[in-house]
């Protein structure tokens, strides 16, 4: 599996090397809301951008099943997520409190989960990796941020994350969700 | 058995790609899927490799369900070749070494040796040839059991086409266990180096058989020959392909069981001799 891992890594550092870059420079900064729309971005070019450009067959004919490519690839996109927001954390030390730091890491994995799954969801349904889920964000945003913690949809929020633990939830449900649909149906485009 | 396929359904939005599709894929055969463009060839090798998952139907390699164990013994040419933008041949040796615990160097450095792959050189400033070539290169290097190829000797000279077929031919005659499966237009080149095949138009299975036992089975009769028992399956220049064991006529050729099968008994002719 390891191995899997490796090649998988190297394919994604070597194509997609610009974008990873560009995103990474942002991905440095600590606070989760500034860096929120570079989070977006990042989650919707990984897997989902493979399958909406056709570039899934190139991976699909090494020895991958569906299930480990859409796996391998959250896994890269943690790995990037972690790694930025860790160096980045570390450089102003001090400014930021463990507790914060640690916390500031976790609203970034639920909202890179919940966005890298609902790109899933919309290029496995035959729609676009971009448009769509940018929709959805907007109405994320729109509708989280009316009456907080009157409103239900605000503690499950992937931006506003009101209990993180009901958010961290919502994120995994659409995880699975994305997973389901990707390994039942494959790579429609 | 390599390959088995049941009751296979495939549908792109309303569009139905493969329709209730069977056939089986036995170890040391080299297996041709013969028909036009959109008939579905590509879309059952996709499905063999589990890129895209039937909507009906089962398939199974090496008798279990595709796994990425399995697809360890399995190595695969598809119609778009290496297609990674930013890879050297280099890259894809790495890549493929590392994923396949049978990988052979040896026949690797062979295939580079011979064919003068320029592996620092990025894979898209190779010409389509050379991409398909290096493909195959990674996949006879794999140590597969399966190979699956679409379209192998697409963009190849005449000269590399003919090395390619024996080179594709010997990998089954000289090793035990080992099965092919290739997408092809290319009617002689298959019936030189295929052992069975299958014929497929707008999703369907026409026929599936051996080659050998296709030949058999067949008769082509001139017009005005008397027509025997048996179902008429197309008409190939004013002779007719028919499905019979009756010795009439004589035994079609390869290239014209296919052609009676995806032909028909419609005829195009657009220029007759006008009648003074």
């Amino acid at each position: 599996m390891l191995k899997r891992i490796e090649a998988f890594y190297m394919k994604e550092f070597s194509e997609k090397a610009g974008r990873l870059f560009v995103f990474s420079l942002f991905l440095f900064i600590p606070g989760f809301e500034i860096k929120t729309i570079f989070l977006f971005l990042l989650a919707t070019s990984m897997l989902a951008w493979d399958v909406q450009q056709k570039r899934t067959v190139n991976v699909m004919i090494l020895p991958y099943t569906l299930g480990e490519v859409f796996l391998i690839s959250w896994l890269f996109m943690a790995s990037i997520v972690t790694m930025t927001h860790f160096i980045g954390a570390g450089v102003p030390f001090g400014l930021f409190s463990v507790n914060a730091i640690w916390l500031s890491w976790g609203n970034s994995m639920i909202f890179a989960t919940a966005y890298y799954s609902i790109a899933m969801i919309f290029v496995t349904a035959g729609m676009d990796n971009f448009g769509m889920p940018f929709l959805v964000l907007i109405g994320d945003w729109i509708i989280s941020s009316i009456g907080s913690y009157r409103n239900f949809y605000w503690y499950i929020s992937p931006i506003s994350q009101g209990n993180i633990f009901a958010a961290a939830t919502f994120a995994f449900v659409l995880f699975a969700t994305a997973l389901y649909l990707f390994v039942k149906k494959g790579a429609t485009k | 058995m390599s390959v088995s396929i049941k009751n296979m359904t495939k549908r792109f939005g309303s569009k139905r790609v493969l329709n209730d599709i069977s056939m089986e894929i036995k170890t040391g055969e080299i297996f041709a899927l013969i028909g036009p463009n959109g008939a579905g060839k590509t879309t059952t090798l996709r499905s063999i490799f589990g890129e895209i998952k039937p909507d009906n139907g089962e398939i199974s390699v090496f008798g279990k369900n595709l796994s990425s164990k399995v697809k360890e013994r399995m190595s695969v040419m598809p119609e778009e070749r290496l297609t990674f933008s930013r890879f050297s041949g280099e890259d894809y040796h790495d890549l493929w070494s590392k994923l396949y615990p049978g990988w052979d160097e040896k026949i690797f450095s062979s295939f580079a040796n011979h064919f003068h792959f320029s592996l620092e050189e990025k894979v898209t400033t190779y010409s389509m040839g050379m991409k398909t070539l290096l493909n195959l290169a990674l996949c006879m290097s794999a140590g597969s059991n399966l190979m699956l190829l679409d379209e192998p000797t697409q963009n190849l000279d005449p000269v590399i086409r003919s090395e390619i077929l024996k080179v594709i031919k010997n990998y089954t005659e000289e090793q035990e266990d080992k099965t092919i499966i290739i997408s092809s237009h290319e009617i002689y080149e298959l019936e030189e180096i295929a052992t069975s095949f299958a014929i497929i138009k707008e999703g369907e299975i026409l026929y599936a058989d051996t080659i050998d036992n296709s030949k058999e089975k067949h008769r082509i009769v001139n017009s005005g020959e008397k027509i025997p028992a048996g179902d008429v399956i197309g008409i190939i220049d004013n002779e007719t392909l028919i499905r019979t064991m009756e010795d009439v006529g004589r035994y079609p050729n390869f290239k014209e069981i296919v052609l009676g099968y995806l032909q028909g008994k419609k005829e195009f002719i657009p220029f007759q001799k006008k009648l003074v």
